[in-house]
């Protein structure tokens, strides 16, 4: 029992995934700005997580190590910002399935490529006979999902 | 297949590359700080810099019509914010390869839920057999990439002992 309560939690953790999208999209929609609902979506997200990380209850933080962390370590900020805007528009056009499907792909490869080369500071794992026939999946969904 | 439908899909394609490279960005900053939590509120601050300071350039600035959103609409980002912590909870619990497959089974099988019965005010992306064939794919391709992961960590190990930093690449 306890340890399907967690699973339930990870399932939830992932259906929320479609529910950002229908109300990121939707303030879109009323907004008529994607930009605007990105701003909102952002600033709210990060409100929540500085609000649970000042709550304290999470572990202790090693505040010293954000100078000696790389610069491109900043950059997750960056790509995440771009992320919520292109899902957002891509949700509009095209529904939460079709956005999710091509996402979670092109995830997958490109995090099979990152990984396959340790790129980014990242444990390397080579591509194994099962990583490429995971790939080759990939990008037939990916061509079924688009033709 | 219309225009629009591909300008959509290649947004959704870029964006699940931009996913790889936070997350690759997000856990070197975790390892860094030794908090996943911390390191997530770090880099959606920072998104939020981003964004806002996009927006203002390209002189989109308006809240105006903000007043027009039912107030659910609002809560886009605290889902996200919720996802990213029930996972951190969830991980040292059931392991990162239950964790991955469960997150893409939730994503998944709940947009095609609300979906097919409608509870969407976005486009409802219309399933035929070969999208239906193309999400069968994908789940069988993160089994695949899941089942080779590290076997579940110990289920007393605690929450900042585990490899959390691989957490957000599966949300």
């Amino acid at each position: 029992m306890w340890r399907l309560s967690f699973l339930l939690m990870a399932i939830l953790s992932g259906v929320l995934l479609p529910i950002r999208y229908q109300l990121d999209g939707k303030l879109a929609q009323a907004t008529a700005s994607v930009p605007m609902a990105g701003v909102v979506s952002t600033f709210v997200g990060a409100t929540v997580l500085v609000a649970l990380l000042l709550s304290g209850r999470f572990g202790n933080v090693h505040w010293a190590g954000l100078r000696l962390s790389p610069w491109w370590s900043y950059l997750g900020g960056i790509s995440g910002g771009s992320y919520v805007l292109l899902v957002t528009y891509a949700a509009i056009q095209a529904g939460t399935t079709l956005t999710i499907g091509i996402g979670i792909a092109t995830q997958m490869l490109s995090s099979l490529l990152v990984d396959h080369f340790g790129w980014l500071g990242l444990q390397q794992r080579p591509l194994s006979w099962q990583r490429l026939l995971a790939g080759i999946l990939l990008i037939m969904a990916v061509v079924l999902l688009l033709s | 297949m219309n225009l629009e439908t591909i300008q959509a899909g290649l947004a959704a394609g870029v964006g699940g590359v931009l996913f790889t490279l936070a997350f690759a960005f997000n856990s070197r900053l975790h390892r860094s700080i030794h908090s996943s939590l911390a390191a997530s509120a770090i880099s959606f601050t920072i998104s939020f810099l981003f964004v806002g300071s996009l927006v203002g350039l390209w002189g989109q600035w308006n809240i105006t019509p903000l007043g027009q959103a039912p107030w659910w609409a609002f809560l886009g980002g605290a889902t996200g914010s919720c996802s990213i912590i029930l996972s951190l909870l969830a991980l040292p619990q059931i392991g990162l390869v239950a964790l991955g497959i469960a997150i893409v089974f939730g994503q998944l099988g709940f947009s095609l839920l609300i979906e097919q019965f409608g509870f969407t005010t976005l486009v409802s992306g219309v399933l035929g057999a070969k999208e239906a064939l193309g999400l069968c794919l994908i789940l069988v391709a993160v089994v695949l990439i899941q089942s080779q992961r590290e076997a579940a960590p110990a289920a007393e190990s605690t929450a900042e002992s585990i490899p959390e930093d691989r957490v957000e690449e599966l949300n």
